[in-house]
């Protein structure tokens, strides 16, 4: 694939944001549609072609980037579209649909992704590290300005932006923010977030979206509301009133633990570490637990040597198809463990210096 | 006030809003309200919303936190069709979509014999895409920007739902649309909502509204919401019971004390602390 490399992570995950130690990434969607085309559910191959075309004459150069990356989903096999799956740069749906006229635009810091053809003609996302959603909207929306110079959104007077889905009309956008609450979970709160979040109408999903479960203590919320209220009133109610307030009630919850039980907690941190630099197989599930008390234990300042964008990072190269890209070959599952073992086992001890010397 | 199914204290307040005003309330208790599916239940899908907006049979049978199937919701419609009662509204507003005329469209339109054809077979089709309202609820999805003015009617109930009471896009306009835009039209509607906010006692709601009618007529010549004045309340609209966040104070349980929830990790902590770890 030209313009990728898929031995690091993107770019901006390097950039560490603002409240790292709860919030992960923020991340903003639009949802748009071309006027004159049926959507893609209701298109032929024929129509899903002329947009796909019309993606690539005119929402390939923007001015804030240098350069942008254009990926036709036919031209990759399966592992490559499951690297970007695994890097959030395109959906799952994006991914079953590969074979039709798809593609995606991504910015070289990977911090830009277009899908084109997803469930609407135009999915344009912006993820950022850390908990900084206003910043990343104004990016979005000046993106969404300069794609509508050049194309003609499908737009009504009463219902906003159309979409295929009438959940996503209106203004079409999806606020997220992937937050990491191992106190709250620790602590049996978790259940009175999801129901709080729940009754103001937003969705709680594990790390990798809709029906996954929330495995390393990962939660994604976002809107559900996207009509009827104004694109500054959404982003509002998220950035001050509900997320602020998660993440201090978490923190809240880790200095409880750390008053009543710290050594459960260092115990935790350290047997974790242990075992991560001393493994040589690990399966998905128990990686991703203790990478959670790892990424705990650098919050509350336990591991200086280590910061939270590591343990981000070693959570996607320790991914089925990453594993595989770094290995070069088709994996089985035993072989993954092992490669998994090793990749976590190298960074760590990098980072920190190798336990056996 | 007591829980209409079981009698306990009733914390959930819901009603259903006709022209005239309120036409049935239910009160009821956490418990109940979350069997029923009218609290913890986020909406994923269009199929969840329509589960939701059927969800007495599927009450008792499954966990509510977790979604029907797409075979459970397409037995509790069908099961739905048959309930005269329950069906009456829906085959109405199906009805009248045939009197709605035919939209004139930008669209691509797909080959026009096919799609009378189409039309002839079923009466409520979209003209431009041929989907009908039904094929809708099947994928959720529509096949074209005209389905959203051909089904108009039937979306109403679905949009409240779905987002919580909207009725009218108040966001980003495309800058081709941002001059041209009727205000008055945008006015009208946003009065029309307001007095039923206020008919329904919905008065955070109101407030919002009167606000939003203020802002947008301030460029033109309208009299000022402001003169509608909208009494104080203690609760105004749905599910309102407890705090919008009721984890504004932190109640976290005393992890040391005997009778205290385990921590997740149990195994842990049972041996490892209690043994003498502190």
């Amino acid at each position: 694939m030209t313009g990728l490399d898929f031995s690091t992570t993107g770019q901006w995950l390097s950039n560490d944001g603002p409240e790292l130690d709860v919030v992960l990434s923020s991340r903003v969607r639009l949802a748009r549609n071309l006027t004159g085309f049926r959507f893609t559910n209701a298109a032929n191959r024929d129509e899903l072609q002329q947009v796909l075309s019309l993606a690539e004459t005119n929402a390939t150069r923007l001015p804030m980037f240098d350069s942008l990356v254009w990926v036709a989903l036919q031209e990759l096999d399966r592992t490559q579209r499951a690297l970007l799956v695994e890097r959030h740069l395109i959906s799952r749906n994006l991914l079953k649909r590969g074979d039709d006229p798809t593609a995606v635009i991504i910015s070289p810091d990977e911090s830009l992704s277009i899908m084109v053809n997803e469930e609407d003609h135009f999915r344009i996302q912006m993820m950022q590290s850390g908990f900084q959603l206003s910043t990343v909207y104004q990016t979005i929306n000046e993106i969404d300005d300069q794609l509508e110079d050049r194309l003609q959104f499908a737009f009504h007077k009463r219902f906003g932006y159309l979409t295929a889905c009438p959940t996503n009309i209106g203004t079409g956008i999806r606020v997220s923010v992937m937050l990491h609450l191992p106190g709250l979970t620790l602590t049996n709160e978790i259940e009175r977030v999801r129901r709080a979040a729940r009754d103001m109408h937003l969705a709680v999903r594990g790390f990798y979206g809709e029906g996954s479960e929330a495995l390393g203590d990962l939660f994604q919320i976002s809107n559900q509301t996207t009509f009827g209220k104004t694109e500054q009133n959404l982003l509002e109610e998220f950035e001050n009133k509900v997320i602020p307030q998660i993440i201090e009630y978490e923190r809240q919850a880790r200095q409880i633990l750390i008053k009543k039980r710290a050594a459960l907690l260092e115990d935790r941190v350290y047997r974790a570490l242990g075992i991560l630099r001393g493994a040589r197989l690990i399966k998905a599930s128990e990686a991703m637990k203790l990478l959670s008390h790892v990424r705990l234990g650098i919050a509350l300042g336990y591991v200086p040597k280590l910061k939270p964008g590591l343990i981000q990072r070693l959570i996607l190269l320790s991914q089925p198809a990453h594993l595989q890209y770094t290995v070069g070959k088709k994996l089985n599952q035993a072989i993954r463990s092992q490669a998994r073992a090793s990749v976590i086992r190298k960074h760590l001890n990098d980072a920190l210096g190798d336990p056996a010397s | 006030m007591n829980c209409d199914r079981c009698g306990e204290e009733a914390t959930v307040h819901d009603f259903k809003l006709t022209k005239g005003g309120i036409s049935s309330q239910i009160h009821l208790c956490e418990s109940c309200a979350t069997k029923l599916g009218l609290i913890g239940k986020s909406f994923k899908s269009i199929a969840d919303l329509l589960s939701h907006a059927f969800s007495t049979h599927l009450a008792d049978a499954d966990d509510p936190l977790v979604p029907p199937t797409q075979e459970q919701i397409q037995k509790a419609l069908s099961e739905n069709q048959l309930d005269s009662t329950k069906s009456k509204k829906q085959q109405d507003s199906e009805d009248t979509v045939q009197d709605q005329p035919e939209m004139q469209t930008p669209q691509k339109k797909p080959d026009s014999q096919s799609r009378q054809e189409r039309r002839r077979k079923s009466v409520s089709a979209c003209p431009s895409c041929g989907l009908t309202w039904s094929e809708f609820r099947d994928r959720s999805q529509f096949g074209c920007a005209d389905c959203y003015d051909t089904f108009e009617k039937q979306l109403n109930v679905l949009l409240e739902r779905a987002h919580e009471g909207g009725a009218h896009h108040v966001g980003k306009r495309p800058r081709r649309h941002r001059d041209d835009y009727d205000t008055k039209i945008r006015i009208q509607h946003l009065r029309k909502q307001l007095a039923d906010a206020i008919a329904a006692e919905q008065y955070e709601r109101a407030a919002q509204l009167r606000d939003e009618i203020n802002t947008a007529a301030a460029p033109i010549d309208s009299p000022p919401a402001r003169e509608i004045s909208i009494p104080k309340s203690k609760t105004e609209s749905i599910h309102q019971s407890e705090p919008l966040l009721p984890f504004g104070e932190p109640d976290i349980p005393d992890i040391d004390a005997p009778n205290s929830p385990p921590l997740n990790d149990s195994d842990e902590i049972t041996d490892e602390s209690d043994r003498g770890g502190q």
